[in-house]
């Protein structure tokens, strides 16, 4: 996709995002990122991450609620053709997080996370790596679902602190580590999530995944109306 | 007794009752007419073949009756077999016997009707009804003598369903009954159950309300009378915190935030009162942590909250095997950061980095 012959550039980008202004907040960051971040195209849906310049931007930032639902489907679709996807969402509720990181999307960030963290995470991604933000980080943290990966004493120290404070340097600080490795630590966790594979041996389980991803609602299966005369 | 307790009972008194009357007439009235005109069915047997599958049918119901259960879905079917019955057993009568005591069944089909569909609305007895008197209508034009019959056939009609359309109005009756002690009942738990809760929260209240005169009170005192000064730094903290708890005193009907997460939240809102730019966030709490623990946490970060000047992190939070409340402040704090007060499990600490400082602290669950 880069042009050779023009030098060095920064990744490229399209926003799926309902909201104009923050399309409009997003791009503004993008221009004003080191090195530059190119949106080649924007729309308020996502269909404009499948089609035209948006289908060949390194990285989607993809905004998860479409009026007030999550829209898992096209985010499944955008994942499992290998896109890299930065979810940036207003919702923060673990479940949420938690579905999306399985998924794979490459980082989830909320709203209230700035360009401080979205500008990073957006080169990171592009660079074919992974970005954790505060929440996502407190998240991981405070998963206790059971099939959870199993996460050491000190990753989970990490993650606490880099969720409650905001900076690599006072992880590093007070826990008497270099912030290379509070990046080490958020990284294998991030693999450890990475490698914990959703297998779907029964019908069951790809019954509950295809319902987890959206493909089919609960609803499909609601058997109303039997036909009683009362009420 | 699903979502009408009262009602379902009524209905099913009902039934009981109808059931009887069902067996009373076949048993009492129909045999009896049965036994005086056997003769007019040929064979005669064929008498006693659509008698008993009447009484098969009425026992089905005694049974589902025995079992507190109503024929629900199957409730037309038996009603046409019911029907069927009765029209085979009028074919298989010659036409002068037609109205006559041989034919009792035109007697007793609505009151199979009336039980059969005794869960249904009126209207299913009623199309049940009509259909039966057109079915014996059309029998008697096929026989030729509808014309002259007709009269006979309404007034045996009226006659047996009047009885029958009187029990429909009486259940009908008893039905709104039933609906409306049921309404009143719900209201009545409705409004026991508002009682409970507000008694609930005014002793919650009542118990908040000691501890404030335990702190503010003072506090107050000592300013009105000039023992503390509001221009002292330590006064001016404690005023901050008992604010705080008045805040949250007052905002009994919050946004459903844990207790934790409300203490805190209202801390912040103090100081972005005061422009202070707070980023916030909480996590769900593996548990919700003790008052007095609740207290040790906001206490050990409202100090340096409080004297906060521009900007903050604060956050609420935990793993499964501990809860944390943290906040890093931009800038100096201004003087010494009051040490938490002792709680057990409680851990405080704090690091300072580059003009920040960071408190943290954080209960172990036992």
């Amino acid at each position: 996709m880069a042009d050779p012959l023009a030098g060095p550039r920064g990744p490229t980008v399209v926003i799926v995002d309902d909201h104009p202004a923050i399309v409009d907040g997003v791009r503004g960051w993008c221009a004003a990122a080191d090195p530059p971040i190119e949106v080649v195209d924007s729309g308020n849906r996502p269909a404009v991450a499948f089609a035209g310049a948006g289908a060949g931007a390194d990285v989607v930032v993809f905004d998860l609620l479409y009026g007030n639902q999550p829209d898992f489907s096209s985010l499944r679709r955008l994942v499992e053709a290998g896109r890299r996807v930065v979810v940036y969402s207003q919702e923060d509720s673990a479940d949420t997080v938690l579905r999306c990181v399985e998924l794979g999307v490459a980082t989830y960030l909320t709203k209230f996370e700035g360009d401080e963290h979205l500008v990073p995470a957006i080169h990171a991604v592009a660079a074919g790596g992974t970005y954790t933000g505060p929440v996502l980080s407190g998240v991981l943290a405070g998963d206790r679902r059971p099939g959870r990966p199993v996460l050491s004493e000190r990753e989970r120290e990490v993650l606490i602190a880099w969720f409650e404070c905001e900076s690599k340097q006072l992880v590093a600080r007070k826990l008497h580590i270099s912030v290379k490795t509070v990046d080490t630590h958020i990284e294998r966790v991030r693999m450890k999530y990475a490698d914990t594979g959703r297998p779907a041996t029964s019908k069951s389980a790809l019954m509950i995944r295809a319902l987890q991803d959206g493909i089919v609602d609960l609803e499909d299966f609601d058997d109303r109306g039997d036909g009683r005369g009362e009420r | 007794m699903a979502d009408q307790p009262l009602g379902r009972l009524l209905l099913r008194g009902v039934r009981e009752a109808q059931s009887m009357i069902l067996v009373a007439i076949l048993l009492l009235l129909d045999l009896p007419s049965l036994l005086g005109s056997q003769a007019a069915y040929s064979p005669q047997w064929l008498g006693w073949l659509w008698y008993g599958l009447l009484v098969a049918v009425a026992a089905v119901d005694v049974v589902l009756g025995v079992r507190h259960r109503f024929w629900g879905r199957a409730a037309w079917p038996g009603a046409l077999f019911v029907l069927a019955v009765s029209t085979a057993a009028a074919a298989s009568l010659p036409t002068a016997e037609l109205l006559g005591p041989a034919h009792y069944t035109f007697g007793v089909v609505g009151w199979f009707g009336l039980v059969i569909f005794v869960d249904h609305r009126v209207r299913h007895v009623v199309a049940f009804v009509v259909l039966h008197v057109a079915v014996t209508a059309v029998l008697l034009a096929w026989r030729g003598v509808l014309a002259d019959e007709a009269v006979t056939l309404a007034t045996v009609a009226l006659g047996v369903g009047s009885f029958q359309f009187a029990l429909m109005a009486a259940t009908l009756v008893l039905r709104g009954m039933a609906d409306r002690a049921t309404e009143v009942a719900v209201a009545q738990a409705e409004v026991a159950t508002q009682e409970a809760i507000a008694r609930e929260v005014h002793a919650d209240r009542k118990a908040r309300y000691a501890a404030l005169r335990e702190a503010a009170l003072p506090l107050l005192r000592g300013i009105a009378d000039g023992a503390l000064s509001p221009s002292d730094h330590v006064v001016q903290r404690a005023a901050a915190v008992e604010a705080a708890r008045l805040r949250r005193l007052f905002s009994e009907h919050g946004d459903g935030a844990t207790p934790l997460a409300a203490e805190v939240e209202s801390l912040v809102d103090v100081v972005a009162r005061r422009g202070v730019q707070v980023r916030y966030a909480a996590r769900p709490l593996p548990v919700e942590p003790p008052p007095e623990v609740r207290r040790s946490l906001v206490e050990a970060i409202s100090g340096v909250l409080l004297v906060t000047a521009r900007t903050a992190r604060v956050t609420v939070g935990g793993t499964g095997s501990d809860v944390t409340v943290s906040v890093v402040t931009d800038g100096d704090v201004g003087g010494p950061v009051r040490g938490a007060p002792d709680a057990e499990h409680v851990r405080t600490s704090t690091v300072v980095d580059g003009g920040r400082t960071w408190v943290e602290a954080r209960w172990l669950i036992p």
